[in-house]
């Protein structure tokens, strides 16, 4: 007995000597980086004989700095930050001198190389060293390499955040073209801009089917409205007119179906439309007041749509499961164009305010609310990325109505590039841009 | 006779309620720092740092434009690569270059003691030998009312008891929703310091390094967490840190580990014997 007592104090002394000498610990929990941004240096092209000695790589590279600057969460950092200046010999680990990358506070480095046809451009953390993204490319030309940036930095964003919605999805949007509106589809960043109806009149509200196959759209001329088709693989448009001479803010829900406002008992209310493009025998969410602007989740089970059935126009939300309809708009007498996330926590819509027509997002889980846009004139017309992360707008802040991109943050917005004449009405689709 | 009936009478009238409720208030004591020379210098509490860019971020209205793309945009053009360009894998990279780990990892433990590698047999010997000439020489001091157990017991109480009061060890918790709550801890214990100083202290940690922690919270799941544990010298300095609880994502551990080695420096713990810090980072996707 005496000898397991002594065995057990020795035990116990051993367990405790070793941490005889430690003094207090301190718990801290942090709850949110600092900085949402992480800092990226793009470091100059170099070709065969040093930095600059390839025109394809240094085009490569500036591509990739305008590429990158769109994305809210990067910070493009310069080489006059860094001290000494370029840090590169070369482009993989071993020619990179990371310690003063780290001293300016760079998290991640991009070197590039060209050498004639061929691009390489690599990533790196800087504080591990490790290589984020690596990729060769080959038979690059001038006209091209704007696309092979684009791709590369599609990829870089998936490393980082998973999703690559923002350069791997379209832009349909209607432009002015001869007193009238056309509709044209271009990439997130401008690129591949492309006329795709010609019906003449007025063509608004596109909206791109879940798989990217399809356009519908609003088509509005001396004939009355009628809702419009794009067929994304034969490239021809249909129109087609229903009883009541209004067919309004056509949109696709999940199921391929398209709902649009209908004015089939004297007033514009919701419909679902078959396959065969008739209205279905009730409306959704019905009411004595109009209802236009329907916009789904990912599931389809629920939707948001602007109603005036309370007075003025107002965002609603109808859950499709149960049928209940609930107002998500207090603040403000005129909120418009809803576009529900695809995750369905978050809708974004315009409301005028004494500044004009400002974008707002409401946040359904944490019911909160808040302004992403503050124009100067008229920010509308909102629209979701297919990620539920950017958010797409018509401004006029600028002189004429422009389309810029901006994030469910309310990060600065960029204004995207489609050429001359007025855009507006933007709707995003996950259907790579047109060649 | 009188004094037994005068104290009747006060614990008559002294009728203690049961039913009410009672209230644990943790009391903050700014009290100066064990050393009294440093107490008087008053040193001013450093201050708070500035507000973390993301969060002072104020919405840039203005839009910036940027360069037209090239002209042959619309121009008809072979595809000039696929999407699935080569990826260049460079794992010597990834495996050999990592001398920044060196610095992380916590100094080295002190050595231990040889007596640890006398084998089973002997160390029982030991022990035996030990035992008989202790318990010889309490019969010989110890006094008859007590037996050879009782004394025993209370050697071996009174060993602990001094082990405990020398490695002081108390854990406290500060700015979060760990044991002890968001400004308390477990207690002001053995070391006698104000929880309050402890709490204090944690806030200016998770200020300081807050504000050099990087990360983008898009595209990430928002339930990730990674806790380092950072050692510190009396004047602040973080001598060493390491992962004690990954998040399972490399690159949020990766970002948690750069903010600790920008940070660097810390303010002088009040608390003399506070010599590691706890920090959990934790992701959330806070609307700005």
């Amino acid at each position: 007995m005496k000898l397991k007592t002594w065995l057990l104090t020795c035990l116990l002394v051993m367990l405790v000597v070793p941490a005889a000498h430690a003094g207090d610990a301190l718990s801290v929990d942090i709850f949110g980086p600092g900085q949402n941004k992480v800092n990226i240096l793009v470091l100059p092209a170099r070709g065969p004989n040093g930095p600059g000695s390839s025109a394809l790589a240094t085009s490569f590279g500036n591509y990739v700095q305008s590429d990158l600057g769109y994305l809210p969460f990067l910070r493009l950092a310069y080489l006059n930050e860094i001290l000494g200046g370029d840090p590169s010999k070369g482009l993989k680990a071993d020619d990179v001198d990371f310690k003063p990358l780290q001293l300016g506070r760079v998290d991640l480095v991009v070197t590039i190389g060209g050498r004639g046809q061929e691009i390489e451009a690599r990533v790196y953390e800087t504080y591990t060293r490790k290589l984020l993204l690596g990729k060769a490319y080959s038979q690059v030309d001038e006209g091209g390499v704007a696309h092979v940036a684009d791709r590369f930095c599609a990829q870089l964003m998936r490393v980082l955040t998973g999703k690559s919605g923002f350069f791997d999805s379209t832009l349909a949007f209607a432009k002015r073209v001869d007193g009238g509106k056309e509709l044209f589809t271009a990439s997130a960043l401008g690129r591949g801009l492309t006329q795709i109806t010609r019906d003449g009149g007025f063509n608004v509200s596109p909206s791109w089917s879940k798989n990217g196959s399809q356009v519908a759209y609003t088509n509005i001329s001396d004939k009355g409205h009628r809702l419009g088709v794009w067929d994304r693989s034969r490239r021809v448009s249909r129109l087609r007119k229903f009883p009541g001479n209004v067919a309004i803010s056509p949109t696709y829900a999940p199921d391929g179906r398209i709902a649009v406002a209908l004015s089939l008992n004297g007033h514009a209310d919701i419909y679902m439309l078959d396959a065969a493009m008739n209205p279905s025998p009730h409306a959704l969410a019905p009411s004595w007041g109009i209802s236009v602007s329907p916009s789904f989740d990912l599931s389809g089970r629920k939707m948001v749509f602007c109603s005036g059935r309370l007075g003025g126009p107002q965002i609603f939300m109808l859950n499709r499961d149960s049928g209940s309809v609930e107002r998500i708009t207090y603040e403000g007498t005129y909120n418009t164009r809803p576009s529900l996330s695809p995750d369905g926590r978050f809708v974004v819509f315009a409301r005028l305010t004494g500044d004009g027509q400002r974008i707002f997002i409401r946040d359904l889980v944490a019911n909160q609310e808040r302004q992403i846009t503050f124009g100067p004139g008229n920010d509308e017309d909102p629209s979701f990325d297919p990620d539920g992360y950017f958010v797409s707008f018509a401004s006029t802040r600028n002189g004429g109505t422009k389309i810029y991109v901006t994030t469910r943050a309310g990060d600065a917005a960029k204004q995207i590039p489609t050429g001359p004449g007025d855009a507006m009405a933007p709707a995003w689709g996950v259907a790579p841009a047109l060649d | 006779m009188l004094v037994t009936l005068g104290m009747m009478n006060l614990s008559m009238s002294l009728k203690v309620d049961m039913d009410k409720p009672m209230y644990t208030v943790d009391l903050v004591s700014l009290t100066p720092s064990e050393d009294p020379a440093e107490g008087e210098t008053g040193e001013p509490a450093p201050a708070p740092p500035q507000l973390a860019e993301g969060q002072a971020q104020q919405e840039q209205a203005t839009s910036a434009s940027i360069p037209p793309p090239p002209a042959k945009t619309e121009k008809a053009r072979p595809e000039p690569v696929k999407d699935d360009a080569k990826a260049i894998s460079e794992k010597k990279v990834d495996e050999k270059k990592k001398p920044e780990k060196k610095e992380e990892k916590t100094p080295p433990q002190p050595p231990k003691p040889e007596e640890k590698k006398l084998s089973r047999e002997e160390l029982l010997k030991q022990a035996l030998q030990d035992v008989k000439k202790d318990v010889k020489e309490t019969a010989k001091t110890a006094k008859p009312t007590k037996s050879a157990d009782e004394l025993k017991k209370e050697a071996i109480a009174g060993e602990l008891a001094a082990l405990r009061k020398s490695t002081g060890g108390n854990i406290f918790t500060a700015g979060g929703t760990g044991p002890g709550g968001a400004g308390g801890g477990k207690g002001t214990g053995a070391g006698g310091h104000g929880s309050g100083l402890m709490s204090v202290y944690g806030d200016i940690v998770k200020q300081i390094i807050r504000k050099n922690w990087r990360y983008q919270t898009f595209g990430t799941e928002t339930n990730v967490a990674v806790t380092l544990e950072l050692k510190i010298d009396p004047q602040g300095k973080i001598t060493g840190a390491r992962v004690v609880t990954p998040s399972g994502k490399a690159g949020f551990d990766d970002s948690a580990m750069r903010a600790v080695a920008e940070t660097q420096m810390l303010p002088p713990p009040r608390v003399k014997s506070l010599d590691t810090l706890r920090i959990t980072f934790n992701l959330q996707d806070v609307p700005k």
